[in-house]
């Protein structure tokens, strides 16, 4: 009863969608493999987050909220910086039936930005006693991805990741609630921490493009090379 | 405001004509009486292949017929759109966009080509004119043309979502239940308590193409625009109306159907309209 035709059907169409494509991502054994660390750090007056005003259910939500696009520390370390290579289509293994935790909590999404790989699944639940809906675009149109209700506390749902790419996500509910889950093709995606940080660990040597991503800075691409058991640094400060 | 009853009588006059016109095709679709049809309309015998010739076939039709409407290019900005709906939602399909608010599949997912057929055959109430007249082959045949407007069909295999069980007696304990999964399922936070489509939440809600889009009046089942049939409800509460905020319930309701059942029960109880 607990697998529903339609997750068996979003499974299907997954599978035939990367069937589909010649540049499928494969696991390989990797006993050599480098590391890419680094920080990405934000330079100049940080924009203000804007407050948010709650429109509906001010009972439960509070009157505003705070906005949680820049979110600097005070060495300029910046947070939800989706980092990736991008052209490696043979590498480590991962989790396949891995979840990426998403929380409706306190009337916003949390975390605000998060990773995953495609095929993986976004595990969609809800902290808060009142009516959430969980509505993703993906695309330069922003279609539907899909949309679906969170009606009940506590409960996590699971949803596939079928489309790499940014993936933005609202609550139609709640029309401030804005969170963002980065789609890789294979799993040498990450996201910064706090201090602006991160690390992507087994990467095969070579020479690669890495992506980095902010939902209101834009994105870069860098090289950088790996090689066997080394550490390759990658920084990269945005400014405004 | 004038505009927009002037359209609602003139869509419930079309839907009057399709029920009128309809009566036989449905009674065929359905497969006797009382069984309900998963959100099926049956295939037809006299279904044309799919291929270049059908739908260049196609293409004619819907020049005749549906251009003025969804435009030259598919992308629901036809002449007539303009006057259907300048600032407000729902605007006509665009059918390059792959966004389609009437399906049986799952949130997401393409609908499949009977879904289409549906649409054609009964029209959306108060909105889009039902295409009964048209012969079914040519039914089909404009079906095939309006999916060749968007490549996703060509590898898509959408799926309905599983329909479990079947349409219950609309007894008071039933119309109870439903009422208690109406609350415990907060439809009300959106469609209001008595159903009249004006909760807390349905003050902006808005369609993908930033048009406001407020929530249906459940006390008005001859809009509802994805039918009012038991079989329909079912169909737009598991499913959604992509495009729009309706969100799909097949997961929450995943295991205990029987209360979407009940739930229909609930809220066709609120308008005292019959459609059949």
């Amino acid at each position: 009863m607990k697998k529903s035709g339609i997750t068996s059907l979003a499974v299907g169409v997954s599978l035939m969608v990367v069937g589909a494509l010649s540049h499928a991502y494969e696991v390989i054994d990797v006993s050599n493999g480098g590391e890419v660390t680094g920080k990405i750090t934000f330079k100049g007056s940080v924009p203000e987050n804007p407050v948010l005003k709650v429109t509906k259910d001010e009972d439960y939500c509070g009157n505003t909220l705070k906005a949680d696009y820049y979110v600097v520390d005070s060495n300029g370390g910046l947070k939800n910086v989706v980092v990736m290579i991008e052209n490696i289509d043979k590498g480590k293994a991962y989790d396949k039936k891995g979840i990426v935790e998403f929380e409706n909590t306190k009337c916003m999404f949390s975390p605000h930005v998060s990773v995953g790989v495609r095929g993986q699944k976004l595990g969609i639940v809800s902290r808060d006693p009142i009516l959430h809906n969980t509505h993703l675009y993906h695309g330069p149109k922003q279609k539907t991805m899909y949309n679906v209700a969170i009606p009940l506390q506590d409960r996590v749902i699971k949803k596939p990741l079928r489309k790499p790419g940014e993936v933005v996500v609202k609550c139609d509910a709640h029309e401030w609630m804005l969170g963002y889950v980065y789609v890789g093709n294979n799993p040498y995606i990450t996201v910064t921490a706090e201090d602006g940080t991160f690390k992507i660990t087994d990467v095969p040597p070579g020479n690669y493009k890495v992506k980095i991503w902010h939902e209101k800075l834009g994105e870069a691409s860098q090289d950088v090379t790996v090689s066997a058991g080394g550490t390759a640094t990658l920084d990269y400060t945005f400014s405004n | 405001m004038k505009m927009m009853k002037r359209f609602a009588v003139l869509g419930s006059s079309f839907a009057t004509l399709a029920l009128l016109l309809a009566g036989p095709l449905q009674a065929a679709e359905e497969d006797g009486a009382g069984k309900v049809m998963p959100i099926k309309v049956s295939p037809y015998k006299d279904r044309p292949p799919e291929n270049a010739e059908s739908v260049a076939a196609g293409k004619e039709i819907y020049i005749r017929s549906c251009i003025f409407c969804h435009g030259s290019r598919g992308e629901g900005k036809g002449p007539v759109a303009y006057f259907l709906s300048r600032d407000t939602a729902p605007h006509p399909r665009d059918f390059t966009s792959g966004i389609y608010k009437f399906r049986s599949t799952a949130s997401g997912e393409l609908p499949l080509d009977e879904d289409l057929f549906r649409t054609v055959t009964f029209g959306v109430p108060g909105f889009m004119p039902s295409f009964v007249g048209l012969d079914p082959a040519d039914r089909w045949k404009v079906i095939y043309y309006v999916k060749s407007l968007n490549p996703d069909f060509k590898e898509a295999q959408p799926e309905a979502v599983k329909v479990v069980g079947s349409p219950v007696p609309s007894t008071a304990v039933s119309v109870h239940n439903g009422y208690r999964v109406y609350q415990e399922f907060k439809c009300w936070e959106c469609h209001g308590g008595g159903g009249q489509g004006d909760g807390k939440k349905a003050i902006d809600l808005k369609d993908d193409w930033g048009f406001l889009l407020p929530p249906r009046d459940l006390t008005a089942r001859t809009s509802f625009k994805n039918g009012s049939r038991k079989e329909d409800l079912y169909r737009t509460i598991m499913a959604g109306l992509d495009g729009g905020a309706m969100p799909s319930y097949a997961d929450f309701f995943e295991g205990e159907e029987e209360k979407v059942w009940d739930l229909i029960n609930f809220i066709l109880s609120l308008s005292s309209e019959t459609t059949k």
